[in-house]
């Protein structure tokens, strides 16, 4: 008979330290990285160093200037300023899309993905009409009287925080939103039984079950938030420089790789190492839930930090029903309202797109639906939809199934040395696109996989993979084993337990998942680029062409029906799926 | 992802031509031009030919206005292949040694140096026409490329806000005291604002290149003084035009093809081409390419007067032959870098002083690009 403990890490792989046959799940996904990222990053690292020529002078040329290092520093800046903005509002953001009613929960999820669907330079031309010296949002304050002349809003750094917070919001909230769903309700209604204030009840039992939730969100907006590009070369000021602009430079506009790779290796070091010394003060996979055991060496700075937790509690709870009670009341229109500010820019490419001018100007001078024709009569246009939507589905089914398998066997494998392949995994979204893609291409040659709709949607997964496995295991980890311990203790083979009570527990997060990395290949342009080696073309590439080249009005015709489908998309998953609890 | 993008390398744009639409009926129909000499045609041959456009409105362009006509005329198709831009990819195809396209557009400050490296093809100047070696400057046209057409960066002012004495010259934009407002330069390069910089500073146009130590200073200098002038360092190329109509700028650099296409959809723009800045944009043939004998067809025959003027109409830039003038409509070719009057005083990128070694290793685009990420980020 099995002991208790072998019982128990067939499970969850709380204890013991031998790997289980749940390891063999994550083998596919590893491998599939393996060959995918670190074979071509190895390949980068050599170019970096000269090969053949053996050179240490890239790397030596960083301290010629204090250039790359006043970058670095405004790019940290930046990161950092916009993951707080973006907890302090996912957060809350997060918990009424948790507690409300469907046809709430559905209008804020709209909002939360809806800015996705905006090919960034009309999304930037519509920040100009809300916030621009003459925008909208300048008008209403002068004419209420509250500034006596307009607010420079644009080109500047507040300019690149909001375009930044806008994009990157579904990234923290879609990962707390599926947390703090797995949240058992009844442990709070049990706090609150045992005499807890509403307040009192949600700092000790609910924020603490939902860290895992924050501390995903954080890193992947974190890490997205070091390759921004576009948005703050098109919203900020001369000085709000940010280090994939220099990198894309020396790859694009220089053709000097050896540079250019030098930067990214820097970069990709100095965020490794960062969230290395992070995850020995803060263990990124007991965080993110995959182990909780307390007698190892940290047990006894996380007894402290719930001693703190239970004090706050207190505190929170001395404060009475009143004051937090009427806070929580006013979540669901904090939420609604935030919800309203990121659909503006939306609107505003929906008002446009009706408008009868030629060029991109507010307000419209008449109304037609003249880019909607030249939409839905240019065949270059349908093609390239349907290739984009062909791509991103594949790469959405790959980078799921392969995210899922690997998170079931980081979580219940047991493996060794978890930390580590995090970060590993989080790597391809370290390193700045456009390097990746060229490393990657000298992969697909020998496989001839460049300029095929396979190849693009193989590379569009190896960068899904890190959100597909952060998502999952954040929510795995809040699934109660026991469920599944149950099915099999009435005789169910391990497959079929899965399949009939893991699967559908955790098939939400799946969708979420899914839906994340079928977005991030949907809208990549850099990729498409570079791995299509000119004979795809896809919709943002379409897009790209058509405003780089035309400032075509047409494009605000392809966004708004972009976002209508997405609408339609979520709005349909929403009446289909039933509530889980 | 779309984040990441390169902005700038300013691009042909038809739109513009759309209003010229019914001028250029009036010209020769050179797309006719192809059958009527079919049977003479010494270009004729077979199978195809795999050729890079920026795509968009350009390829759409292109394929109406010369790759159709090609293939009416000498049985070659063309197969279009399209990217944001060229370079990086034709220097990944040539390491790894599947060079999967024939032709390519390389902008000049690359070309010194991929064409050093041997990615380039020979151009088969046997094959043209005589009229075409006349046409095209022997300037624009080295051992292994031909240049395409010449993107320019001039500025623009708002003809609303100076009507009786407007700003012409790189002093004036730089004089606000005569010439109020706000200004726009462009934020993701430098050399066009040195250029400007040391115009406004006296400096001829000729006298530009090759920018030593001491220029630099001056100009830097110069951009010191225009700096909180700038209310918006631009970084797409639309941007400038689109700033201007929305008041946000009284006058800024711009791409000259986004500033016609501006005023052909009715923007109050005035522009200035006194000192602008000009690089080339070429057209090579890839070493190793798949199908080069038709492309080195595909070059012959897109230099002949009459199909560089049917490019120019297709896409809005200007290719090399100087004999098309005569097949363009007046009102096109009067925007046009290639009119005499516009391109009396323009300042053309020295390319390769550009790609040339320092003595610390690095190309001068290199250093140039890295003393302008010093002072911006300053």
């Amino acid at each position: 008979m099995m002991s208790k403990t072998t019982e128990r890490s067939r499970f969850s792989g709380k204890s013991g330290s031998e790997m289980t046959g749940w390891a063999w799940l994550a083998l596919p996904g590893i491998a599939f990285v393996v060959v995918l990222f670190l074979v071509p990053l190895g390949g980068m690292v050599l170019v970096s160093l000269g090969m053949p020529d053996w050179t240490v002078f890239h790397y030596a040329r960083l301290l010629d200037t204090t250039a790359y290092l006043s970058i670095m520093k405004t790019t940290l800046a930046i990161s950092v300023t916009v993951t707080a903005l973006a907890v302090v509002i996912g957060y809350p953001f997060a918990y009424v899309l948790t507690t409300s009613g469907k046809a709430l929960r559905t209008f804020l999820l709209i909002c939360v993905v809806l800015p996705y669907f905006t090919s960034v330079l009309v999304r930037t031309f519509a920040w100009l009409v809300l916030l621009g010296r003459g925008g909208v949002l300048n008008e209403i304050m002068l004419g209420l009287g509250l500034t006596s002349m307009p607010i420079q809003m644009l080109y500047n750094r507040f300019g690149v925080i909001v375009g930044m917070v806008h994009i990157v919001l579904p990234m923290i909230i879609l990962p707390l939103y599926t947390v703090m769903s797995g949240i058992d309700g009844r442990l709070v209604r049990a706090a609150r039984a045992c005499g807890a204030s509403p307040a009192g009840a949600f700092v000790s039992v609910f924020f603490p079950l939902s860290v895992p939730g924050v501390v995903a969100g954080v890193m992947l907006v974190f890490i997205y938030c070091l390759g921004f590009y576009i948005t703050p070369a098109l919203m900020g000021g001369l000085s709000d420089t940010m280090i994939t602009m220099a990198i894309s430079s020396q790859v694009v506009d220089q053709l000097n790789w050896a540079f250019g790779s030098a930067l990214s290796v820097v970069l990709l070091a100095s965020v490794v190492a960062l969230l290395w010394i992070g995850s020995r003060f803060f263990p990124l996979d007991r965080l993110l839930g995959l182990k909780r055991g307390l007698s190892t060496a940290s047990g006894e700075g996380h007894h402290v930090s719930s001693l703190w937790l239970t004090g706050l509690a207190a505190a929170v709870n001395r404060l009475g029903d009143t004051g937090p009670a009427f806070g929580a009341r006013l979540l669901p229109v904090f939420a609604f309202v935030v919800g309203l500010m990121l659909l503006a820019p939306g609107a505003v490419i929906t008002y446009l797109s009706f408008s009868s001018a030629k060029y991109l100007v507010f307000p419209a001078p008449g109304f037609s639906l003249h880019n909607y024709q030249a939409y839905l009569s240019d065949p270059t246009w349908l093609r390239a939809t349907f290739v984009s939507l062909r791509v991103a589905v594949l790469a959405g089914l790959i980078a799921t199934i392969l995210g899922t398998l690997l998170s079931l066997g980081l979580m219940r494998g047991n493996l060794p040395g978890r930390n580590g392949l995090l970060i590993l995994l989080l790597t391809p979204i370290i390193m700045p696109t456009v390097v990746v893609a060229v490393a990657i291409y000298f992969l697909f040659v020998q496989f001839g996989l460049q300029g095929t709709e396979i190849g693009l949607a193989i590379a569009h997964a190896v960068y899904a993979m890190p959100f597909v496995v952060v998502i999952v295991l954040t929510s795995l980890q809040s699934l109660n084993p026991s469920l599944e311990k149950a099915g099999l203790s009435l005789g169910a083979n391990p497959v079929a337990a899965f399949r009939t009570i893991t699967f559908p527990l955790i098939r939400p997060t799946l969708i979420v998942a899914g839906f994340f990395a079928f977005l991030n290949s949907f809208d990549d342009v850099v990729y498409a680029l570079f791995l299509g080696a000119g004979k795809l073309n896809t919709l943002p590439m379409r897009m790209w062409e058509g405003i780089k080249q035309d400032v075509s009005p047409t494009i605000s015709a392809v966004a708004t029906l972009q976002m209508l489908l997405a609408a339609l998309a979520i709005t349909l998953g929403s009446l289909m799926t039933p509530r889980a609890k | 992802m779309t984040d990441r993008q390169d902005l700038m390398n300013p691009r042909p744009s038809r739109r513009r031509l759309l209003k010229l639409g019914a001028a250029a009926l009036a010209a020769p129909l050179v797309s006719r031009a192809g059958p009527a000499l079919a049977q003479a045609e010494p270009l004729a041959g077979s199978g195809e030919v795999v050729v890079f456009t920026y795509g968009g409105s350009m390829t759409e362009g292109l394929r109406n206005h010369v790759f159709n006509p090609f293939t009416e005329a000498t049985g070659i198709e063309v197969v279009d292949v399209t990217a944001d831009l060229a370079e990086s990819q034709v220097q990944a195809m040539f390491q790894s040694g599947k060079v999967e396209w024939d032709t390519a557009l390389i902008r000049a400050m690359l070309y010194p140096q991929m064409s050093a490296e041997g990615m380039f093809a020979d151009i088969d100047y046997g094959l043209w026409d005589a009229e075409a070696l006349q046409g095209v400057p022997e300037d624009r046209r080295p051992k292994d490329a031909v240049v395409a057409f010449s993107p320019a960066t001039l500025f623009a002012y708002d003809t609303r806000v100076f009507s009786g004495e407007v700003p012409q010259t790189w002093a004036d934009f730089w004089d606000v005291e005569k010439f109020p407002g706000p200004r726009g330069l462009y934020a993701q390069e430098s050399k066009q604002n040195i250029e400007a910089a040391l115009q406004a500073d006296g400096m001829a146009s000729s006298d530009i290149y090759p920018l030593t130590d001491d220029k630099l200073a001056r100009a830097y200098a110069k951009l010191d003084e225009i700096r909180p002038h700038v209310s918006r360092w631009w970084a797409a190329g639309g941007e400038g035009p689109q700033l201007i109509a929305n008041r946000e700028y009284v006058m800024s650099s711009c791409p000259d093809g986004r500033a016609i296409a501006a005023i052909n959809n009715g923007a109050p723009l005035g522009l200035s081409w006194k000192g602008a800045h000009i690089h080339h944009n070429y057209m090579t043939i890839l070493e190793g390419g798949p199908n080069t004998t038709n492309a080195q067809k595909l070059l012959a025959y897109i230099n002949r007067a009459k199909v560089a003027a049917a490019w120019t109409q297709g896409t809005g830039f200007a290719s090399s032959n100087r004999n098309q003038l005569e097949y363009l409509p007046a009102e096109l070719s009067a925007m046009l870098g290639i009119s005499p009057e516009n391109a009396s005083d323009l300042v053309i990128e020295d390319s390769a002083w550009m790609a040339s070694m320092r003595a610390d290793g690095k190309t001068n685009a290199d250093y140039l690009q890295e003393r302008w990420l010093e002072w911006r980020s300053a």
